[in-house]
């Protein structure tokens, strides 16, 4: 086996294993997510879960404290998840630069401190406008409503989520080609870094992540928690 | 900065242009088709999508504009 062949075989392992990786992680989070809503009803509360409300005034939790816990449960598990990742890709996929790990859980811990202020701001701005619109801000709800108010989830055909798969997975195979190497193919970061090139690409390629992190992490909890 | 044939980048454009129309289709209520906010939904059901699509949207802010630097810009 030649050298080229080597560093071919190489580009192949380091570009193709995190984007499988990724795409099955995320396709595994989705079918999970319509086995489970896709169950009848009756199938749907388990031994350990209560089938309806518990009794009044056992159980009672604010809807922020519900929301906080949330979100803290998601950022905590998700950043443990990609110290994970990434760790497991230095180690036994490539070991890139010397800096790479360090950078990681600094970097990613930086920009949570740094959307952390963001989202409180626009929380609390948007609380603000939907007062000023009249609508009545979140009143507490019972913890165990949550999980009925997913329940209420719109159920589309499995082939509309089909197509967005199949979507997701032209991106990553895309992606997958230019990591690897393929003549001719940029990758998404040679994409960004041509729309980064100017203050205005950086300054809405970052405010665009930020919203992206806001309305998927945070308002979709306002959203579900309201009555 | 590499430079690439435009048909790459105009395939990346095609890539989100497709990701756009199923959206504006979604957005305007023809049947069958989820938005890409339902897409999320589901898979934000569990605990383990939730945390893989925080992760991932956490290693694309990471990759996009941190990767690189020193942290507080350390020399």
């Amino acid at each position: 086996m030649g050298p080229l062949t080597v560093l071919a075989a190489s580009a192949d392992r380091q570009a193709l294993v995190p984007m499988a990786a990724g795409y099955l992680i995320l396709m595994s989070a989705l079918a999970l997510g319509l086995r489970h809503l896709y169950r009848p009803p009756a199938a749907q509360a388990g031994p350990g879960q209560p089938p309806g409300p518990s009794p009044a005034g056992s159980q009672r939790r604010s809807g922020r404290a519900a929301q906080a816990r949330q979100v803290t449960g998601t950022v905590v598990g998700g950043y443990l998840l990609l110290m994970a990742v990434v760790v497991a890709y230095y180690y036994a996929v490539a070991r890139v630069g010397p800096g790479f790990l360090q950078s990681a859980v600094t970097g990613t811990a930086l920009l949570i401190g740094l959307a952390v202020p963001v989202f409180v701001a626009a929380s609390w701005l948007a609380g603000r406008l939907r007062r000023g619109g009249g609508t009545p801000s979140h009143p507490p709800v019972r913890d165990d409503l949550i999980p009925a108010r997913e329940a209420n989830l719109a159920r589309h055909p499995l082939i509309g989520y089909l197509a967005w798969a199949v979507l997701f997975g032209a991106v990553f195979a895309w992606e997958g080609l230019a990591l690897a190497g393929v003549t001719g193919v940029p990758a998404l970061s040679d994409v960004v870094r041509v729309i980064m090139r100017y203050p205005v690409g950086r300054w809405a390629l970052f405010a665009l992540w930020l919203w992206v992190g806001w309305h998927l992490f945070i308002r979709r909890w306002l959203f579900l928690l309201r009555t | 900065m590499a430079r690439y044939p435009l048909i790459g980048y105009l395939a990346w454009t095609a890539l989100f242009g497709a990701v756009f129309a199923l959206e504006g289709l979604a957005l305007a209520g023809v049947t069958g088709v989820p938005a890409l906010r339902d897409v999320f939904r589901v898979i934000m059901r569990s605990p383990a999508g939730r945390w893989a699509l925080f992760a991932l949207w956490l290693w694309a802010g990471w990759h996009f504009f941190i990767r690189g630097w020193h942290f507080l810009l350390r020399a």
